[in-house]
């Protein structure tokens, strides 16, 4: 068991580095370019989807579809954000979403 | 003269009514600032009726506080306030501050919701819940992590074109029962401390993928590995390594008429074997075991979204099949298994009421008083209101 721990505690330590590093080079590619640049590395597949199309396969994957009249632009904005960081959507896929539901509401 | 009163009461009158014009304006149409708050959460009431009680059994209001201050800082924090068994009980659920350190990757401080699994992280609300219940492993005596004190790396991604998730987390972890307080619960991990017993930290994470581009399946592994025991104390080696696996797949299915939704988890908890001492009723008594638990959950939910009537696309039928497995020999050894039945009306996208038959048989288990292993065949009834806001 405590070999097991040890390996897990390494893998761990190792996925940690190793996502830092490669989140913040793209940090650093994004600040020399464009705003949008974070869009670098996504699918081809990703940046066709309408914010509608990523709006209708995120929010169902735990919950029902929120209407986008649910809430105004400004709390959308805070909404998004919150879905961004606990259901864990791709930056891209939330700026589409956002501009979506700021549109349709 | 006269004519100089005029103009200076027509410009008094002019700008008075330009003033109030303003006033209004700024108060229909605000400007949004920078720094932007928004209360949302969900409140909930149960009714439950099985041969041993039927009662409005409990009512929650959990609000949810979420703060915006720029486009890196963001607040989340969820109180409960539950009425239970008669007394209000509050709670902080999780309260932690995020820094975006870069697009797809979160820096979490705080109280946090451990991603171990999807269950409690994603789907405890009971508006995003489908069942008035939890599954097994949950809950009071649950063996699988909630929330914890700690840091947490969070985000998505792509490789090789797939989607991705992932979390790593240091959080201060579980304890073990050391049998002092309670002697049948000896050997026991228990998450829910409210100090942290020792300097070791729990450290863990999970990462998702997405196999389909459609993001219909996400299927996600777990682990968290951990020492357990008080510091300076006989248990302070003893080591947790808890690992999941779980599934979520969703998905419109023109020819079944609407959305099915199929998720699980199994759950896997091994603790380093250990000869625990503890004292009942004067006497020494010693157990030796091996201590691992496994719990798992099956769920399936279907809506007839294509139907032509609004009151049948309204509803939702919903099945789960749980089990809790604790080890043998041990004085909480227990088996269990639990199937419950739904069907949900769904007043609007968060607000429901569920209707539900569950069905629980648990075999062993921590029973006071209980010399010999003891079966328990519960079979209950809910009634839940909830409401998402």
């Amino acid at each position: 068991m405590k070999k097991i721990n040890k390996i897990i505690l390494l893998v761990t330590v190792v996925v940690f580095v190793t996502i830092i590093f490669t989140q913040c080079a793209t940090q650093q590619n994004a600040t020399s370019t464009e705003s949008t640049s974070f869009a670098k590395g996504v699918p081809e597949y990703v940046l066709q989807k309408s914010g509608a199309q990523l709006w209708a396969e995120s929010c169902i994957r735990c919950h029902n579809t929120a209407s986008p009249a649910t809430f105004s632009d400004t709390e959308w904005d805070v909404a998004i954000k919150h879905m961004e960081i606990r259901a864990q959507l791709t930056k891209v896929e939330a700026e589409k979403v956002l501009e979506f539901l700021k549109s349709a509401n | 003269m006269k004519y100089r009163w005029f103009l200076s009461s027509m410009l008094i009158i002019i700008v008075l009514f330009e003033s109030k014009a303003q006033n209004q304006q700024k108060l229909f149409d605000p400007k949004p600032g920078n720094s932007r708050f928004l209360m949302r959460g969900y409140s909930d009431a149960t009714f439950m009726s099985n041969d041993e009680e039927t009662t409005f059994g409990n009512a929650r209001f959990v609000p949810l506080f979420l703060y915006k201050q720029s486009d890196k800082l963001f607040f989340e924090g969820e109180l409960e306030f539950a009425v239970e068994d008669g007394e209000l009980e509050v709670a902080l659920e999780y309260a932690n501050f995020n820094y975006s350190l870069a697009p797809n990757l979160n820096l979490r401080a705080g109280k946090i919701l451990i991603p171990f699994g999807i269950f409690f992280d994603r789907l405890h609300p009971s508006w995003i819940n489908r069942l008035p219940t939890v599954p097994l492993g949950y809950g009071h005596d649950g063996i699988l992590p909630t929330s914890d004190l700690g840091v947490e790396l969070r985000g998505a991604s792509y490789l090789a074109g797939m989607k991705f998730n992932y979390s790593v987390y240091v959080m201060n972890g579980p304890r073990i029962e050391d049998g002092e307080e309670e002697a049948d619960e000896v050997g026991m991990i228990v998450h829910e401390g409210q100090e942290d017993n020792n300097n070791n930290k729990a450290l863990g994470g999970r990462l998702g993928l997405f196999p389909f581009r459609d993001q219909s399946l996400e299927i996600g592994f777990s682990a968290q590995s951990a020492k357990l025991g008080d510091r300076d104390s006989d248990l302070e080696d003893i080591g947790a390594l808890l690992y999941a696996f779980d599934w979520t797949y969703v998905r419109k299915v023109s020819i079944l008429g609407g959305v099915i939704d199929l998720k699980g988890q199994l759950n896997f908890i091994n603790i380093d074997d250990q000869t625990y001492e503890v004292e009942e009723d004067s006497v020494m008594e010693s157990y030796t075991f091996d201590n691992q638990s496994n719990s798992t959950f099956f769920q399936l939910g279907y809506r007839p979204t294509f139907g032509s009537s609004q009151f049948v696309k309204n509803l939702e039928l919903v099945g789960r099949y749980s089990t809790l497995n604790t080890p043998e020999e041990a004085p909480w050894e227990s088996e269990s298994t639990q199937l419950a039945i739904g069907l949900n009306y769904w007043i609007d996208w968060r607000t429901a009421i569920k209707f539900a038959y569950q069905i629980d048989n648990v075999i062993g288990g921590h029973v006071e008083d209980a010399e010999t292993s003891v079966a328990l065949d519960i079979n209950t009834f809910y009634i839940q209101w909830t409401l998402g806001f």
